[in-house]
């Protein structure tokens, strides 16, 4: 039976990734990019690994079409992750989700234009 | 059916306002009951509104100081006409009673409840309650409740009802034509105050654009772009309306733009101080802070910690429940996006959510992560200076927004609860009690703010106040007396905070007499230029050190002051600056003849001078000119004199009435001072772009362009020079880096050449003896090349590079050893310029009694006496006329030459070795991160912060590793009760017995000791031969060129009448030479003097003045200029008529733009009113 569903979960994303192929490529052509970009001349002032992380995310969310709840669930669970933090006293590091709270609802807003 | 049902929702939101409005009466009843006035801080709440009323009628106000332009601040005429209204309402004649507050609180509320009936259909009836609520009650509007901020609550309540109006024309429920009359009137009433509520215009044009935006993102998604034309019409008409409808403000500003002070809109002395300030208030604006509608600078210290002192910001940073309830803000806000369900709600909501993306980044200012765009805008985009605060200037659309989100979701919320529920009465019970939990909830959230501490700026400073007897007794003396003349304030105001402030509460930049009453007070507050400061400062010096009488009246006299105003009740043990004992000041006056105590009012006392003093308006023949940098020097040459400042730099735009100059001080900077005061820097400059960069072409090219540009040898010299320390940069750093030698080289050849050049230049220019101005650059450029690249040179022979190199370094050190060389005879012995100072003067007939020397430059000796020059000795082509020295008062010293020396001369002025002001206190341990040191150490004797010292150190045991430490204590000998730290601390490098180490310190302005240790790095004492200090002084010299010209001892006398604070109407006698009339009022350009015909007379009037201002018969004096640093002066050749008029040029134009408004006013209501009876009948 377990193995029943493994082979089910196996075979949804196969037809997954072979359906969003393109996207895929794309994806994974971005991430070798984006890995690479830091490590560029003059581009390595600017670009920092928090800002990789965002674009990686930023890059996903856009490419796979991510509807608006995920990303506004995505938007919460960081909102919640950064009330943990303040609790913490950990201002910083909340203030980051904060940005990339922000930059989600961007990337959020973006799709949902794209979307209408 | 429908209409009924319509107007039962009306009646009941109608019900709701007169309820919320009840509310409100008691709140602010409880924030300010009886007797209690809010004033002070920055709010700008006058203590008698009808007087300021007044006063906003005209383009100038000469209450304050000197006077000063008001031409800028008629569009507040609204506001204050509104406060006037509100003083008659309430029976308090000052402006900050608790009426005002009702009021802009209710128009808040009742703009918000406009905006939410107007969305009712697609935002649900619960918004229509809650969304007032949200808008009124936050931290953005109540940040600044303590100091009433109308123009921001105007301004945002009128946002409020554009937007509402916006939507109406989008929606077509809204005839074009009549929402921009609409509009246009709602920005005439509420219209941002004065042009400095110009940038609270922020949040709403960025409202706008994104409004622009969003219709054309729609118009190209949908491919219709109807909605984008209509709103442009609307968006132009309403522009065009709000500008003839508010001309009455922006026509005088114009004129003052354009025919005043342009420059100053541009001005980057403007933009850089405020770069600082910039970035203070948006330390704490970050998106999470932002997002949970906080992120108040007040609240904050530095980024991430609270202001203990703010008044309830701390709760929300320690409570957790209310820390948690603020995540719940972006949540809310942000589910909107889930609940919208109809096409006009995903674009509204849509449009709001689109208005955050955008404003947040305006609003965060130069908050990381997006920083860096406002940071572009604030140094690009001209006038963009003006939103120096961020925060509070974009705020308004922001918390305009998310409580336009967190509305809507909350009413989408509630109707799907109720909408389980069947029965329509039990349905509007349990809206009724959802409407109610969620006021309730956000009102307990915010509820600190309906505590009386609101009005609190600071745990224990407010500006709620009680004004004492006295002062109003005071105000009502002003008032019905008659003052002539200005009234300083005693004692003055603490120089670094600039504040008045009193032990019962008041506290603000803006005095309180100022506010109080509008006699012309003066005092030294934050508004004066800087001559007018330096004249105050030399009056309010005098009466405190009792100085002669006579200097005191003089001083009077000629700033116009003929009464003294001691407040005994000034808040004078403030712990955060200090101020004059009041008591002094009465008793150093009293004991003067000729001022007289006139009155007393409890603790105020007034005095008044009873002599002739200078009145508004005179007539003198001449004036002294002074160098602008020595305003001193008056004191000298002019004590009885107007003086002209002569600036350092003559431009066109300066207008110097040489003819009417009597005498002309000149004078000349000690050169050989310039090699003293030499900061010994071995730093290089930091250069990103190497050789091996493709960018570096880009560089290369600048330089090109640069050495295109200089057009004389000086030019090139300096080109040369700064190639060649940036060569200098990029070969360390390419040593530093082990870049390839090839680009090594390259720069050294070049590093080479230049210096070549350079070599050659300065052989065929500049005087080796003499030209301590290049002997000064040389040294300062290539001693920190020489530096560096001489440890480099150690380096690169230990192997690590090639003979190549090692052979350029060697060739650059000795090009620099050659420049060096060629100013030998200036830099062989720096130490002889201690004691010799060189001057190139240049003599003429008119400057025959000889050179003078202010003492104010002169060093001390250790008794505390000046020391004076030795001797003084003229020099011209091998010939020497020693000059004879006399000591002419404690601020001059005179050089008397021989007759007849006429030509350019050298001034060599010897004085006295200079004494050792290092006093030794001896040996002592203390107390370093790295163990216990031990340290020779003393102080500076006599310290001045306004001085440089320079510290000479003699170590002839070479194997110890010193360090200087240099601390500015609050007192001699301090026992240090932390790890031993200093303003500056340094190794002491190279110790060499035959020359000592120096150090030139430069202090803090506020330090009152200095103290000096030199410290080994264990226990052992230190091995010190000698320590050393003296003063670093240059003096310079003056000439008192007289004119050969006679000027006519009495100039004619003055009668005027003053109208209005804008026009004086003079009657001169008739004079036969010319003269200089005064009017000891702040310059400004716009000042004009005219004469007039008989028939001109009564143009006092605002349609005589019209007519005026384009007639023929207008003589203009054109020729006018400054005159005693502040004033101004004309030079009058000629009198017809002797009928003058002084008039502000701005005020006309209030008088123009006066009548277009009201021209404009009426139209709109009459098309309004056209619009109604058309309607009524269609209907």
């Amino acid at each position: 039976m377990k193995k029943y569903k493994l082979v089910k979960l196996e075979q949804y994303f196969f037809k997954k990734i072979i359906t969003n192929r393109h996207q895929v490529i794309g994806f994974v052509f971005l991430l070798g990019l984006f890995y690479l970009l830091p490590t560029l001349p003059y581009f390595n002032l600017y670009i920092k690994k928090e800002l990789i992380l965002f674009m990686i995310m930023a890059s996903f969310m856009i490419i796979f079409k991510l509807s608006i709840k995920i990303i506004l669930l995505a938007i919460f669970l960081l909102l919640f992750i950064s009330l943990l933090l303040i609790f913490l006293g950990e201002y910083e590091s909340a203030e980051l989700l904060g940005n990339y709270v922000y930059g989600f609802l961007v990337v959020g807003l973006i799709i949902y234009f794209l979307k209408k | 059916m429908r209409l009924i049902k319509k107007n039962k929702f009306l009646s009941l939101c109608t019900v709701y306002l007169i309820f919320a409005l009840i509310g409100f009466w008691f709140l602010t009843k409880s924030w300010l009951p009886e007797g209690f006035v809010l004033a002070g801080h920055d709010s700008g709440l006058a203590l008698d509104a009808k007087q300021f009323l007044n006063s906003r009628f005209y383009a100038w106000d000469d209450h304050l100081n000197f006077g000063q332009d008001n031409a800028v601040n008629f569009g507040s005429i609204t506001l204050h006409v509104i406060d006037y209204i509100l003083t008659i309402l309430a029976g308090n004649q000052a402006a900050g009673n608790y009426l005002l507050i009702f009021f802009w609180l209710a128009i808040l509320f009742s703009s918000a409840l406009v905006f939410a009936f107007s969305v009712k259909d697609n935002f649900g009836k619960v918004f229509v309650f809650i969304f007032p609520v949200f808008i009124t009650f936050n931290f953005y509007v109540f940040q600044s409740i303590f100091m009433l901020e109308r123009a921001k609550y105007g301004l945002l309540s009128a946002t409020l009802i554009f937007l509402a109006i916006s939507l109406r024309v989008l929606t077509r429920k809204m005839e074009i034509l009549l929402a921009a009359i609409l509009s246009a009137i709602i920005f005439f009433v509420f219209n941002g105050g004065s042009i400095w509520g110009l940038p609270l215009y922020g949040g709403l044009i960025v409202m706008v654009l994104v409004l622009l935006l969003y219709t054309t993102i729609w118009g190209f998604l949908t491919r219709k772009f109807e909605q984008v034309y209509k709103l442009l019409t609307f968006l132009v008409l309403t522009l065009v309306g709000y500008i003839l409808i508010n001309s009455y403000a922006i026509l005088p500003y114009l004129v003052k733009l354009f025919y005043g002070d342009l420059s100053n809109f541009f001005n980057e002395s403007i933009t850089v101080p405020n770069k600082s300030w910039l970035n203070y208030i948006s330390q704490s604006s970050s998106f999470i802070n932002m997002f949970r509608l906080q992120g108040i600078p007040d609240w904050y210290t530095d980024q991430y910690n609270i202001n203990l002192n703010h008044p309830y910001a701390e709760a929300y940073f320690k409570d957790q429940t209310l820390i948690a309830v603020s995540f719940l803000f972006p949540v809310l806000a942000f589910s909107s996006l889930l609940l919208v369900k109809t096409t006009i709600q995903r674009r509204l909501i849509s449009f709001f959510v689109l208005l955050i993306v955008v404003v947040l980044i305006f609003m965060a200012g130069t908050h990381p992560p997006l920083g860096f765009i406002y940071d572009f805008l604030y140094d690009k985009v001209p006038g963009f200076v003006i939103f120096r605060t961020p925060f509070y200037k974009f705020g308004s659309t922001f918390f305009l927004s998310m409580s336009v989100l967190i509305g809507f979701t909350l009413s989408i919320c509630s109707i799907k609860i109720v909408s389980f529920i069947k029965n329509d009465g039990l349905k509007s019970i349990s809206t009724l009690f959802l409407t109610i939990i969620i006021i309730g909830g956000w009102l307990w959230y915010y509820k600190p703010l309906f505590s009386p501490q609101v009005l609190y700026w600071q745990k224990s400073a407010t500006t709620k106040v009680h004004i004492p007897d006295y002062v109003q007794d005071f105000k009502n003396w002003a008032d019905n007396n008659y003052t002539n003349g200005r009234i300083l304030l005693l004692p003055s105001l603490d120089e670094g905070w600039k504040v008045d402030s009193y032990s019962w509460g008041y506290w603000s930049l803006s005095t309180l007499p100022s506010m109080l009453t509008f006699k012309n007070t003066l005092a030294n507050d934050a508004s004066l230029s800087p001559e007018e400061r330096n004249w105050l400062q030399e009056l309010y010096l005098s009466i405190e050190q009792g100085d002669k009488e006579e200097k005191i009246l003089n001083l009077s006299s000629r700033l116009g002051i003929n009464f003294f105003l001691v407040r005994n009740d000034i808040l004078a043990d403030d712990h955060l600056f200090s101020l004059k004992s009041p008591q002094k000041f009465e008793n150093i006056l009293s004991s003067l003849i000729h001022i007289k105590k006139a009155k007393i009012f409890g603790e105020w006392t007034i005095y008044k001078i009873d002599s002739e003093f200078n009145k508004k308006i005179y007539a003198i023949s001449s004036l002294v000119a002074i160098p602008q940098n020595y305003p001193f020097l008056y004191r000298s040459f002019a004590s009885n004199s107007n003086i002209f400042l002569v600036p350092q730099k003559e431009s066109k735009s300066n207008n110097i009435p040489r003819d009417l100059f009597s005498a002309e001080l000149t004078y000349y900077q000690c050169e050989s001072c310039l090699i003293e005061n030499i900061e010994t820097n071995a730093d290089l400059p930091k250069v990103r772009v190497l050789p091996n960069s493709p960018l570096y072409l880009l560089k290369k090219i600048r330089e090109k362009k640069e050495l295109l540009l200089a057009t004389n040898d000086k030019e090139k010299i300096n080109v040369y020079l700064g190639a060649t320390l940036r060569r200098a940069g990029e070969v360390k750093n390419m040593l530093d880096f082990r870049e390839r030698e090839k680009y090594l080289i390259g720069s050294l050849k070049m590093m080479n050449d230049y210096l070549v050049i350079t070599h050659q230049l300065l052989s065929s220019t500049s005087d080796p003896k003499e030209d301590f101005e290049k002997a000064r650059m040389i040294i300062q450029i290539l001693n920190p090349i020489e530096i560096n690249l001489r440890i480099e040179l150690d380096k690169a022979r230990s192997g690590t590079f090639g003979e190549n190199v090692i052979q350029g370094l060697t060739d650059v050190l000795w090009q620099i050893y050659r420049i060096k060389t060629f100013y030998t005879p200036i830099l062989n012995d720096e130490n002889k310029w201690r004691n010799e100072k060189v001057f190139h003067v240049n003599l003429t007939e008119k400057n025959s009694d000889g050179l003078f020397i202010s003492t104010h430059f002169l060093p001390f000796d250790t008794d505390g006496q000046r020391i004076y020059p030795k001797t003084a000795t003229l020099t011209q082509e091998n010939k020497e006329w020693p000059l004879k020295i006399i000591k002419k008062s404690e601020d001059i010293i005179h050089m008397e030459s021989p007759p007849g020396l006429i030509g350019a001369f050298t001034l060599v002025v010897r004085f006295d070795n200079l004494p050792n002001i290092f006093k030794s206190h001896g040996y002592k341990l203390e107390q370093s991160p790295s163990g216990t040191i031990s340290c020779y150490y003393g102080s500076i004797e006599r310290f001045d912060s306004s001085l440089f010292y320079k510290v000479r150190i003699s170590a002839s045991r070479k194997d110890q590793a010193l360090k200087l430490f240099v601390r500015e204590d609050n007192k001699e000998d301090p026992q240090l009760q932390y790890f031993i730290k200093g303003q500056r601390e340094l190794g002491i490098y190279p110790i060499l017995n035959y020359q000592p180490f120096t150090y030139i310190y430069y202090p803090s302005i506020n330090s009152k000791y200095l103290n000096i240790y030199v410290c080994n790095e264990n226990k052992e004492k230190p091995q010190i031969d000698n320590v050393t200090a003296e003063e670093i002084f240059s003096p310079f010299v003056v000439l008192n060129n007289e004119s050969d010209k006679k000027f006519s001892i009495k100039a004619p006398s003055v009668d005027y009448d003053k109208k209005n604070p804008t026009r004086y109407e003079l009657q001169l006698q008739r004079s036969a030479t010319p003269f200089i009339l005064i009017f000891n009022e702040r310059f400004d350009k716009l000042w004009r003097l005219r004469e007039i015909s008989n028939s001109d007379e009564g143009q006092n009037n605002p349609f005589g003045l019209i007519k005026g201002l384009f007639s023929k018969s207008n003589k203009i004096i054109s020729n006018h200029f400054i005159v005693d640093g502040y004033a101004n002066g004309w030079k009058v050749d000629s009198l017809g008529t002797g009928k003058f008029v002084i008039e502000y040029f701005p005020q006309k134009a209030f008088y123009v733009g006066a009548l277009i408004s009201i021209a404009v006013f009426c139209i709109s209501f009459l098309g309004i009113f056209i619009y109604l009876l058309k309607r009524r009948k269609r209907q």
